[in-house]
């Protein structure tokens, strides 16, 4: 099968001023990114602030144009915005004046897709997320978790090929961040899109991905990809942690943090 | 129960305004009796003398403000779009215009503008003007930029943004700005007829004092007041109408379903 997404030595810099010299120095964002993802799968990008996670996600959606490189998405090279992404941020982003029906309605309006079938189309995604009974609400009646949902189904609604999610789940509690996590899951597994989600929570990149891409800071690239194969559900906290659970996030926090051997000896 | 108590408020105070005339406690001459005061209202609203006067306040009032805010709405969204950076250096000009006493400017509009129509509806375009404009540039760079991220994500093209995003992520404050104007508007459009008309609310108040007419004086107090209060209230029911959301961005409510 195909790849999903092609992205080919992406590479964005900025000039930035650093210390006290007046001379600005290239800060690598991207450097050389390159990196294929199958159709529906879950892809997990971590790595420190500054890592230029962000900014990949910029690029991916089409907000910004990368220096160098280029994006494919079945074979055809991404110019600009589109629909066949949907984008979900960390601030949610609702528009505070629109049901949630008509927040989810958004992006098929500019689909241009007739009234009737937007009513059926929200309708269907409202149930996916699970806010039947909140339709006719506002976002401000709504709780940081519900709130998210919305801005998921909003995505997904335009049936997107791509699910871009940019620390989706960094702004709610922990306990609301692991369900959405389940709710996430099941929904990924029903709709099988592929998803690029990027967060700095190495506990969450490995409940989550399929692979998780570590990224270095400033240049940044990839340090590392790793494959998780462990079987779905995943338990992320708590008692039911499985030992191959710790190994991989130890794994992963050892690549973040330069700890070259305490991943060696892990022998996963 | 608190409008039935604000009711019994007033109602108490024109109780103890007709109890003083008739008492002789006040100077009748004067302050003349609440009945009397009213029987002049019923025989101006009996000639229709009374609705014209109204009408042609309320006509004046809504046609400045309609024509200013027609003005600072599409000046404002260019401002604060296209160039965000003239808009913050006018900005302080816009605030020191709306400052300026616009009933010290009354005597210029009529030198200007004439004793007639355009010179009031004038002084109330003046006084919705820079609030209206400031607050629609406000209101635009007050907008989430991530909503705007989030819709251009999406594909929309700049006149969905400005429609779907801009234009009603920045109503509320807009509104705000104006309905503050209109209720001083009002009372500078009160004055302006006082200094030169030819009918309105204030032209009352005027010819009133110049004939000695001191029950028809009151009239104008009175309708003056209930007129204002109409005015806001109308706003507020606009308002209410057209902004039915509450923007609150505070912290999330933890989830609890």
């Amino acid at each position: 099968m195909p790849n999903k997404i092609e992205m080919n030595n992406l590479s964005q810099v900025y000039y930035v001023r650093s210390g006290e010299s007046s001379k600005k120095s290239a800060f690598y964002a991207l450097k050389d990114f390159t990196l294929s993802v199958r159709d529906g799968e879950f892809v997990v990008v971590v790595g420190p602030s500054g890592c230029g996670k962000s900014t990949l996600l910029g690029i991916l959606s089409g907000l910004f144009k990368a220096n160098s490189g280029s994006i494919a998405i079945d074979g055809e090279t991404v110019e600009g915005p589109a629909l066949d992404r949907g984008f979900v941020m960390q601030s949610y982003a609702l528009f505070p004046w629109r049901t949630i029906r008509k927040n989810i309605e958004f992006g098929l309006e500019i689909k241009k897709i007739p009234r009737k079938e937007r009513g059926a189309i929200s309708g269907a995604y409202i149930d996916l997320v699970g806010l039947n009974g909140f339709e006719n609400r506002y976002p401000h009646e709504l709780s940081g978790g519900m709130k998210q949902r919305v801005a998921i189904a909003r995505a997904l609604a335009y049936d997107p090929k791509v699910l871009l999610m940019d620390e989706p789940f960094a702004a709610v509690d922990a306990q609301t961040r692991e369900k959405l996590q389940d709710e996430l899951i099941r929904i990924w597994k029903k709709t099988n899109k592929t998803i690029i989600f990027v967060t700095h929570n190495i506990e969450e990149a490995v409940a989550l991905a399929d692979r998780v891409v570590v990224m270095t800071e400033n240049p940044g690239t990839i340090k590392e990809i790793v494959p998780i194969d462990l079987p779905r559900p995943r338990v992320s906290v708590g008692t039911g942690v499985s030992e191959r659970y710790s190994i991989f996030v130890n794994k992963i926090w050892g690549l973040l943090h330069n700890e070259e051997e305490s991943f060696e000896s892990a022998k996963l | 129960m608190k409008k039935f108590s604000s009711m019994a408020v007033i109602a108490a105070f024109f109780l103890i305004w007709e109890a003083a005339a008739r008492l002789n406690l006040i100077d009748t001459q004067f302050i003349p009796a609440f009945s009397v005061v009213m029987r002049e209202v019923f025989s101006l609203a009996r000639s229709g003398a009374l609705f014209v006067h109204i009408s042609a306040s309320v006509i004046r009032l809504f046609l400045g403000i309609i024509l200013a805010v027609a003005a600072a709405l599409p000046l404002g969204f260019m401002l604060a779009g296209w160039t965000p950076r003239t808009a913050d250096f006018l900005n302080p000009l816009f605030t020191n215009l709306s400052m300026a006493n616009p009933f010290t400017l009354i005597p210029v509009f009529i030198l200007v503008l004439g004793m007639g129509e355009v010179s009031k509806v004038g002084i109330i375009f003046w006084v919705v003007l820079w609030p209206a404009l400031f607050s629609t540039i406000a209101g635009v760079s007050q907008i989430d930029p991530e909503m705007i991220k989030a819709a251009r994500a999406m594909g929309a093209s700049g006149t969905k943004i400005f429609l779907s995003v801009i234009l009603p992520g920045s109503v509320k404050r807009i509104f705000t700005g104006v309905k503050s104007s209109v209720t001083f508007g009002f009372t500078v459009l009160v004055g302006a007829e006082m200094i030169g008309a030819k009918a309105g609310l204030g032209f009352i108040i005027f010819t009133s004092n110049q004939n000695y007419n001191i029950p028809r004086l009151y009239v104008g107090i009175l309708t003056i007041a209930v007129v204002g209060v109409a005015v806001s209230l109308f706003i507020e029911r606009l308002q209410k109408l057209i902004v039915v959301w509450e923007e609150s961005a505070g912290p999330a409510a933890r989830e609890t379903r």
